[in-house]
């Protein structure tokens, strides 16, 4: 382990002269994660239908009814037929499409205007008369922001050129490396140090720098997030960019360390085929 | 009567032939003691460097046995082989240094990657250093040595972990006759520190010009198509 840490510690040393490189590497993997991240929540799905139309009826309880009384009756109306969903409401919470709740109340989700009216006399029956009012509100909802398709195209060939663009910049940083290294590369070699090790500690270099890309994305993630988080519209074309606390965080430390890695000992083995090994510097470093 | 402790590398009946179809080794067989220096001689592509690599298992022999230090390196596993590798000291040519470092950082260097830390990489780094000469020049930067210095150097460093071997692989090319003498210097004192040298050298007369005898030169001549 030590010996390891110490060949990771020196190759650090020799990565930080290509320091230009490995950041373009490092910048090129955080773009590889957003444009990633693009095309993945652009297709977040919606839960209603564009354009269409809900109606809740929204059922005002008499005074008397204690809370459990509500529980009660709750389930009971939920077990009706043409009724969707049931939720409450305190005297003063809001209520779907604007204004607020006049009294505590039960809103039931139906979906038939027909259905709202056999409703009204139901609910009063289970609630032994402790009704004050039935409300029937019928909501549209306005046609959502659509985004053309060619917007998630646009994304799918970002990521694939970003990920040709930090393949290559990681080809020309471990080359570069290798070249400063080449000296220490093959004293090690010839010392009876184990090709794995050494590779294996490249792969971890490129995965550090890596680690870089991935805070910039984050950083950038969650920094848009910040600033347009509160435009409706970017609610309706990416609504899994607000929603998903998660995801940000996995792409960036499950997906971005892998990909680096994948990419460090890609660059590598390419380095080290035979007949494509740079010359050794004889120029002494300085 | 020799006892497996006191032979460093022992081959029997190697051979090994190209993809090519040359036969460069027929029944190769040789002793190298643990305080013997043994030259490799011949013309180029009589086989010098590939012996070092067969002894190192960089090569597979077509046939044959190779022991160092008592074991078969032929039949050991990648672990156990790693850890006898690292018993093998070995030059290559063109030798290989760290220019930027400090004699003493290069013998360091290699400690560390190894995993040798405290009491033993001290031992290794001043018996390395006084059998080599480099006592007094132990500060000075690599690039600042001389040709013959730097091979010497390349010496150091292979046997700062102490093998039980040392391959040199043409370590006298080019070198001038001072620079040849202080290399053949550094071998004879690496030898007393028991630790046996096979050399190869293109150079026939090289062997008797430094006083050494028949018994301490290992022929070999151009492989044949087989």
């Amino acid at each position: 382990m030590t010996r390891s840490l110490f060949i990771l510690g020196e190759l650090l040393r020799a990565s930080v002269r290509e320091w230009s490189r490995w950041l373009g590497f490092a910048l090129a993997l955080g773009l590889v994660l957003a444009s990633g991240s693009a095309m993945a929540l652009l297709q977040g799905g919606r839960t209603e239908k564009p354009g269409g139309i809900i109606r809740v009826l929204v059922v005002y309880l008499s005074e008397e009814l204690s809370d459990a009384a509500i529980d009660e009756l709750g389930w009971k109306l939920w077990e009706l037929e043409g009724v969707k969903k049931v939720s409450f409401r305190f005297s003063g919470d809001e209520l779907p499409g604007g204004g607020v709740s006049k009294g505590r109340a039960l809103l039931l989700w139906i979906g038939e205007e027909g259905v709202a009216s056999a409703l009204e006399s139901e609910v009063s029956r289970l609630a032994g008369g402790k009704v004050m009012e039935v409300e029937l509100l019928t909501l549209r909802y306005p046609v959502p922001t659509r985004l053309p398709p060619l917007s998630r195209v646009i994304s799918l060939v970002a990521l694939v050129f970003f990920a040709f663009v930090s393949l290559v910049l990681a080809r020309s940083a471990v080359v570069r490396t290798l070249s400063h290294w080449r000296n220490e590369w093959d004293l090690l070699r010839f010392s009876g140090v184990e090709p794995w090790l050494l590779m294996g500690d490249f792969i971890a270099v490129a995965l550090l720098w890596g680690l870089v890309g991935c805070v910039l994305y984050l950083a950038i993630y969650q920094g848009l997030k910040g600033a347009v988080g509160g435009i409706p519209a970017v609610r309706e074309v990416a609504p899994g960019y607000l929603a998903s606390r998660a995801f940000p965080y996995l792409t960036a430390f499950i997906i971005g360390p892998v990909w680096a890695a994948l990419a460090g000992g890609f660059a590598l083995l390419l380095t080290l085929r035979p007949g494509r090994r740079p010359r050794v510097s004889e120029i002494p470093e300085t | 009567m020799l006892g497996t402790y006191d032979i460093a590398i022992q081959v029997s009946e190697l051979c090994f032939v190209t993809e090519e179809g040359v036969a460069v080794f027929e029944g190769l067989s040789f002793t190298l003691l643990r305080d013997e220096i043994k030259f490799v001689t011949g013309p180029p592509l009589s086989g010098k460097t590939l012996l070092l690599k067969l002894i190192m298992r960089e090569v597979y022999p077509t046939r044959g046995q190779i022991l160092v230090a008592g074991r078969n390196i032929l039949r050991l596993n990648a672990r156990k082989l790693a850890r006898l590798r690292e018993r093998i000291g070995f030059v290559p040519y063109p030798p290989v240094i760290l220019p930027s470092r400090t004699v003493e950082e290069n013998l360091r260097f290699k400690l560390r990657a190894l995993g040798i830390k405290g009491e033993r990489a001290e031992e290794g780094v001043e018996k390395a250093l006084s059998l080599t000469g480099f006592s007094p020049l132990k500060e000075v930067l690599a690039y600042e040595l001389g040709e013959g210095e730097r091979r010497v150097l390349a010496m150091a460093v292979a046997i700062c972990n102490d093998p039980v071997v040392l391959l040199c692989d043409d370590p006298f090319r080019g070198l001038s006759p001072a620079d040849q003498e202080r290399v053949m210097e550094a071998l004879r004192s690496i030898r007393t520190g028991g630790i046996a040298s096979l050399v190869t050298t293109d150079d026939p007369t090289l062997p008797r010009r430094f006083g050494f005898p028949e018994e301490a030169v290992l022929p070999l001549r151009p492989g044949v198509v087989a």
